[in-house]
């Protein structure tokens, strides 16, 4: 080593640091001249504070994530397939009607531990739609902002519900429509692309305290190039053949990494039209949402 | 750092959390940074509680586009050349009958380091102030040589030639000594 390397190290471990007295004499002066401060500052308008919401990256890449994986989990269920590793898998599921799950999106890097980002319950019906409860935690304020959506396939509408706001907004789609927008990205673009994948055999384990066989892939084609480069997880009930979790990681620790997990499987429950069907309370009005599950057919 | 911008919007929002999070994410490296520049306990500290003072006040039109980190120890930097030509202090001389400050300090209010620490904050003392602060700026604090140009809005070769004297001095005083 250089006598200049050795002397940049040495000044480069210099450190002191605050004695308990002086620590807490430091904070004290810092947290008064805050509190004081405070009192004469206006608080952020809730207008405010959700237009931020969504000019944070973690939770755009959260929501996007979480939309995503809600449309890939209704391939899943409801799609026809024909795989093969996953044939049985696949067969038992293409026997489910409805189905309930959890789903959350976490962030992580090396300064942050898994913050939650977003929670959601979605609610599938073959027959009548379905309802998703999506609670997004504001990243900075902690916060929590609710919407709940209504798709009807039958009757072609999305309907969003924004409890906070006490608005709604309600819109017509078409398959044309919805199609011709997400090229490459509609359920069955996802379908093709999961079937082509090369996936492998995680081996078995317990989850949740059920023993499961799991299945992953990196195939970036999978989610038809909407995630990039991230790796799925599926593990499976080896009794039920139905999953138990699903995982999409996406980046790393160094750089962040998003994980969506699906859990809480709950198959075959009983739905009936009301569970899938919005009701807007009469004090609601109009309003933009946060959230588009599809574009419009208008 | 994803943290720091998280903390930065934040602390604009007016969460008593991030400050809490930014003050014990910075106090030690302020501290160090001021007693890079100052050499003096009971300077340092003040510097340090100025900053986080001034900072603490302005929650709510905080604007900051770039590294937090940067901030505090710019702000930190221009406090204490702020502090030396107010009180026109001179560094310590490096006597071997010289005590330090911190020295003098009940053993509660005391800054915390070891013996090689002390003696390089004593040898950085010994430098002429515009190559002591190139040399913390740029080992202590992190920051390039450009940005510290920028700071002290002389040519990069000029900060250049600073450190390169600097550190020659350094290791003239601090050669046998650690």
């Amino acid at each position: 080593m250089k006598p200049s390397e050795k002397i940049e190290n040495v000044v480069k471990k210099m450190s002191f640091k605050a004695g308990p007295e002086m620590d807490k004499n430091l904070w004290a002066e810092t947290l008064k001249a805050r509190n004081e401060f405070q009192k004469t500052v206006l608080v952020p308008s809730q207008h405010n504070i959700w237009r931020i919401t969504m000019k944070s990256p973690i939770t755009k890449i959260a929501v996007a994530a979480v939309l995503v994986i809600a449309c890939l989990t209704g391939v899943l269920i409801f799609e026809k397939t024909s795989g093969i590793a996953l044939a049985e898998v696949l067969d038992k599921i293409e026997q489910i009607k409805t189905y309930r799950c959890r789903m959350s999106a976490t962030f992580s890097n090396k300064d942050i531990d898994n913050m939650t980002v977003s929670q959601s319950t979605v609610l599938m019906s073959q027959t009548f739609g379905s309802k998703m409860n999506i609670e997004i935690t504001h990243p900075i304020t902690g916060e929590s902002m609710v919407q709940e959506i209504y798709i009807l396939p039958n009757k072609g509408t999305i309907t969003t519900l924004m409890p906070n706001q006490k608005k709604y907004s309600q819109v017509n789609y078409n398959k044309e429509s919805a199609d011709a927008s997400q090229q490459g990205m509609n359920p069955q673009d996802i379908l093709e692309q999961i079937l082509k994948c090369e996936h492998t055999s995680l081996g078995c384990s317990t989850i949740d305290g059920i023993e499961c066989e799991g299945f992953r892939t990196t195939d970036p084609s999978f989610t038809g190039g909407a995630l990039g480069q991230a790796t799925i997880k599926i593990w499976v009930d080896v009794e039920t053949k139905l999953p138990v979790r699903m995982e999409v990681n996406k980046g790393n620790e160094q750089k962040g990494l998003v994980q969506i997990a699906l859990t809480d499987f709950e198959w075959n429950i009983p739905v009936d039209a009301a569970d899938c069907e919005p009701v807007i309370p009469d004090d609601y009005t109009p309003g933009q949402p946060m959230l588009q599950m599809l574009p419009s057919g208008k | 750092m994803i943290e720091d911008e998280l903390l930065k919007w934040k602390f604009k929002a007016g969460n008593k959390d991030a400050l809490q999070r930014i003050y014990e994410k910075y106090r030690d490296y302020l501290l160090t940074l001021a007693m890079a520049l100052v050499n003096d306990a009971g300077l340092a500290e003040d510097i340090v509680q100025d900053v986080f003072v001034t900072f603490a006040q302005s929650t709510g039109t905080f604007k900051l586009r770039g590294s937090l980190k940067s901030y505090l120890a710019t702000c930190t930097v221009n406090r204490c050349r702020d502090q030396i030509r107010a009180n026109n202090r001179r560094p310590f001389s490096l006597g071997e009958d010289t005590p330090m400050q911190l020295d003098f300090c009940p053993p509660d209010r005391c800054m915390i380091s070891d013996e090689q620490s002390r003696q390089v904050a004593d040898a950085m003392a010994l430098l002429p102030y515009e190559q002591r602060e190139v040399i913390a700026l740029h080992l202590n604090a992190e920051m390039k040589l450009r940005h510290i140009a920028g700071l002290q809005n002389v040519s990069i070769s000029t900060v250049k030639g600073r450190y390169r004297y600097g550190l020659q001095k350094l290791r003239s005083v601090l050669n046998g000594r650690l």
